[in-house]
């Protein structure tokens, strides 16, 4: 299964961190946020089901998340997830670690 | 925890089935867009849906996980874990019955005879400080002879001397008519020294406790027990001080104790002894007692000091004290010390009705989890998380014995009920008093839950064990239908040969049990008991001679009566008197032996046989040369080399020393239990020598009860003033002497049976699985030409190879765990062949049919069904 150029299986924790990066701008639901990862990321992450929907709840657990039903882009009923404030935060926290740690990477990819 | 969590967590609990139903709508949801895409890259619909369906992956699994993330699955879980044990069980429900009898026999015969001995035992001794209260009593100085009851003066002096010891009080038994309402009542009493109840450290509910110089008082007081309080006189508080007539005068109310005090005896009440000259008593040894050590001294101390004093005693009086010690030791080890054997031997029985129920569970959860393994790891390759199949099988194993519990505590309740049921009225009365004081020991009960629940859990766990050390798919590859059951089948074999061994145990101990009963009910007495009828005679203050000799001659015009005699005490030969040989004193000082007053008459009322000399004659009057008789007994052990007729005995009586005159050798009357053994007895004339109490012996024909009756009236017809008196027929007080054997045998029998039933189960069990699992192979062999009772024989022979090697295995336990038993048994001995040969036989045949059952199914089956079954 490595050997091709399969899409990336996301590093343990930073769905949670992409999650609440995709629903900064508006409310999705769970589809959306899948598809919406992988078209942004060019199709290198894939977001597998078995965790999406677990994730989900965990952070709605968090209270950083919160799901409301809607009615999807196709008139069918779907549950959509939005920010809440303290999900902000704690995606802007959760970024600034996220950036400071690929540079600290990065740093030492590149000098050591 | 967050707000928000706990708000999900409440809705995920509360409102259950919305919040599933949109998880899956999500779900849905998810999937149908999915297909939507595929159809729209050009898929057909259906493999637009299958598509969507791999990449998706296991729904329920998902479905599942989010579940875990709402974390109140552990609530929902054990629900429906709950539920699917029931489904479980009802799919099997032979098993769960099997598994749930087997737990309640073991739980509730456990927990039902340890809550009786329990109150019996060990709750009337629960005093203040119980580690410093010790028993003292007189050491004899002949070989064998054991511990004694206390000669009043002994008592004092030791507890004058004795620095080790608080204090030393004494109790012992009586019996008080009273009369209330113009009715004459007989209670039981305890005679307590005054300082009883300070010594114990109680202090009554009401009104005080006795205090030195209560012995004096010439209307004696009296301290009632709640239970006489509450049920004679209405829980009257203005009772103390009050008088009670008694039989022969009236006695004072001083105070009430509180319901938990019944020592010693489950008393009706308490009255003081040791004035009037009482405490000066040395000869007479007949008090029990009980001390408190001081604070810090140790019963081997105290032992010690004790020894020194009973020398010191010596040296005073030799007289009575010669050769005499004392023991002291740990108050509730001497109140116990009768009967503890024997309940040790009965709670051993028990733990082996209980091992052997457990066995069976462990031996049933293991045949089922053959099967219970496919489904183990058909669920685990469909996703299932492991924990929540362990945890699911710790459900079921809890239930098991959960329900297991319930089931043994109404087998405990009906059991405590049953056991007093079983005891005859007649006897062990002071059992039946304590009868309200039982409940439920939790202690046990616990216990027992605790090993119920560890053989369930432990044992529904082991497939699942096996399941993920293998691994998923080892896992699949083994769960077969017909493979991996050896290991499994070899465990319930042990199990099973473990469940037998403990059989054949349990089972030569009630054989012999009750071996040596039919020996005690057929033993022989010296005496003819049938149409034998004992009896008090109370007499009045003055003139008793006359009343005596008036009251037998009333009685022996009673028609129907053959004859009747006068003795001195409640039966045949219970007294003790120190005696020596004239012309051969014993070199250690006088000894011990029964002794009788009896009426001339006594010998031809018992029909005892005379072996020497003469009986007791007319002539033999107060102011003749005193004579006695001897039993055989005391003329074998003392006169071996020469003819005691005519020789001189010395009996100590009344702190005088008189010499009497052996003119005759009577048969042995037996004078204890059958399991006690005769002992040497001195009848004397009562013209010479009457006794305080009076007792008669009367041999009538007919109904005893209309004897009895007679003879009261005739009583009253001499002195209408008289207490009614008791009467019991001598076969009653047989009865009574084996009512504690009878209820050992009867238990121990019961508990046998138990075991041999458990066993049998859980043979058949082992045999029922064994031929489901290897019905191929039997199919094979019936194919290949083995006939049918070839079949059968495999399958009974293999059972009974089993059986024989559990046997095998007890009988050495049982030899082993024989000389345990010697205590309880009478003229039998504990390695019996018969009796060892009888119970290997029973079970054996208990095997047997245990394996029919399955051998004959094996042996009927179709071998071309077995083989499609496949």
């Amino acid at each position: 299964m490595a050997k091709r150029t399969q899409p990336l299986d996301l590093l343990q924790g930073t769905l949670d961190l992409l999650i609440l990066r995709t629903l900064q701008k508006e409310p999705q639901h769970g589809w959306a946020i899948a598809e919406r990862i992988e078209e942004i990321s060019e199709h290198v992450l894939e977001v597998n089901q078995g965790s999406l929907y677990p994730a989900l709840h965990r952070l709605e657990h968090e209270g950083w998340i919160k799901a409301e039903w809607g009615v999807s882009e196709l008139g069918r009923r779907a549950r959509f997830y939005q920010l809440t404030a303290s999900g902000r935060k704690q995606l802007e926290l959760e970024s600034q670690q996220w950036d400071r740690m690929t540079a600290a990477i990065g740093r030492v990819l590149r000098m050591a | 925890m967050k707000w928000a969590d706990l708000r999900l967590r409440l809705r995920a609990l509360v409102f259950r089935n919305r919040v599933e139903q949109e998880l899956q709508g999500e779900v849905d949801f998810h999937i149908e867009m999915m297909v939507r895409k595929n159809v729209a890259r050009g898929m057909s619909l259906d493999e637009a849906r299958r598509q969507a369906t791999i990449k998706f992956g296991s729904s329920p699994a998902i479905l599942e996980s989010c579940r875990d993330e709402r974390r109140v699955d552990l609530v929902h879980g054990l629900w429906n874990d709950i539920r699917y044990a029931f489904r479980q069980f009802r799919r099997a429900p032979a098993f769960v019955a099997i598994c749930i009898l087997s737990l309640a026999f073991g739980i509730g015969a456990n927990t039902a005879i340890f809550s009786i001995v329990n109150a019996a035992l060990l709750r009337p001794l629960a005093f203040p400080d119980p580690d410093r209260l010790v028993a003292v009593f007189s050491v004899n100085p002949a070989p064998g002879a054991g511990l004694w009851s206390v000669a009043p003066a002994d008592l004092r002096d030791w507890r004058l001397q004795s620095r080790a010891l608080e204090n030393l009080a004494a109790y012992s038994g009586g019996r008080l008519d009273i009369r209330l309402d113009d009715r004459t009542e007989q209670l039981t009493t305890a005679r307590v020294t005054s300082n009883f109840f300070e010594t114990l450290g109680v202090q009554p509910l009401l009104g005080r406790a006795f205090e030195s110089g209560d012995e004096s008082n010439q209307t004696p007081s009296i301290v009632l027990s709640y239970r006489m309080w509450q049920s004679r006189f209405g829980g009257d508080r203005s009772i103390i001080g009050k008088q009670i007539p008694t039989g022969s005068g009236s006695v004072m109310v001083v105070g009430v104790m509180p319901a938990q005090f019944t020592f010693p005896n489950f008393a009706d009440l308490w009255i003081p002894m040791g004035g009037f000259g009482e405490m000066t008593r040395r000869a007479t040894r007949y008090w029990q007692t009980v001390g408190r050590l001081r604070a810090g001294q140790s019963v081997e101390a105290a032992q010690a000091e004790m020894q020194s004093i009973a020398s010191r005693l010596e040296e005073l009086y030799p007289k009575d004290n010669r050769g005499w010690s004392a023991q002291v030791m740990p108050f509730e080890k001497a109140v116990v010390r009768d009967v503890s054997e024997a309940l040790w031997i009965l709670m051993g029985a028990v733990a082996f009705v209980i091992v052997i129920a457990c066995a069976n569970v462990a031996g049933l959860i293991l045949a089922r989890s053959v099967s219970r393994k496919r489904e183990i790891v058909t669920r685990l390759a469909l996703g299932a998380n492991r924990w929540r199949i362990v945890r699911q099988l710790f459900v079921e194993g809890l239930m098991i014995s959960l329900f297991g519990t319930l089931a043994g505590l109404l087998v405990a309740r009906w059991g405590i009920g049953a056991f007093f049921e079983v005891l005859p009225n007649t006897a062990l009365t002071s059992l039946n008093r304590f009868r309200e004081r039982v409940s439920l020991d939790s202690t046990v009960l616990l216990f027992t839950v605790a090993t119920s629940m560890l053989t369930a859990v432990v044992f529904t766990l082991t497939p699942a064990w096996d399941s993920l050390k293998l691994g998923l798919r080892e896992a699949i590859r083994t769960a077969g239908p017909r493979t991996s059951t050896r290991r499994e089948h070899r465990l319930y074999r042990l199990l099973v040969m473990g469940q037998f061994a403990c059989a054949i145990v349990l089972l030569t101990g009630a054989g012999l049990l009750v071996q040596s009963f039919v020996r005690m009910l057929n033993v022989d007495y010296g005496y003819d008991p049938h149409g034998l009828t004992i009896m008090s005679l109370p007499q009045p203050a003055q003139k008793r001679e006359a009343f005596v000799d008036q009251a037998l001659e009333r009685i022996h015009a009673i028609p129907g009566v053959e004859n009747a005699a006068v003795m001195s005490y409640d039966f045949f030969g219970q007294l003790n008197f120190p005696f020596s040989i004239e012309d051969k004193p014993f070199s250690n000082g006088d000894v011990m032996v029964r002794y009788s007053s009896v009426t001339p008459e006594y010998f031809e009322v018992l029909k005892s046989r005379l072996i020497a000399g003469r009986r007791f004659e007319s002539r033999d009057s107060a102011n003749a040369p005193g004579v006695v008789i001897i039993n055989q007994k005391l003329a074998r052990q003392y006169f071996s080399d020469r003819d005691p007729i005519g020789r001189r005995i010395i009996l100590s009586y009344n702190n005088q020393r008189i010499p009497r005159e052996i003119i005759g050798v009577t048969s042995d009357v037996r004078q204890d239990a059958p399991g006690e053994p005769i002992k040497p007895e001195i009848l004397v004339p009562w013209a010479q020598l009457p006794w305080m109490d009076a007792t008669l012996a009367i041999r009538a024909e007919g109904d005893q009860l209309r004897t009895q009756r007679l003879v009261q009236e005739a009583i009253w017809s001499v002195e209408r003033s008289l207490p009614p008196a008791r009467a019991r027929t001598v076969e009653e007080i047989h009865s009574s002497q084996v009512a504690t054997p009878r209820l050992y045998t009867i238990l121990i029998g019961l508990f046998s049976a138990m075991a041999m039933v458990l066993a049998a189960v859980g043979i058949y069990g082992l045999f029922a699985s064994i031929v489901t699992r290897r019905s191929n192979e039997m199919a094979i062999r019936v194919t290949m030409g083995a006939r049918r009772p070839n079949i059968l024989w495999m399958v009974i022979g293999e059972g009974i190879r089993l059986s024989a090697a559990g046997i095998l295995l007890g009988l050495l336990g049982a030899v082993a765990l024989s000389r345990l038993m010697r205590s309880l048994l009478y003229e039998v001995s504990p390695t019996d062949p018969w009796t060892l040969g009888s119970g290997t036989v029973l079970l054996l045949i208990v095997a047997l049919v245990a394996c029919y059952i399955p051998a004959r199914r094996a042996a009927k089956m179709d071998p071309m069904v077995a083989l499609r079954h496949e």
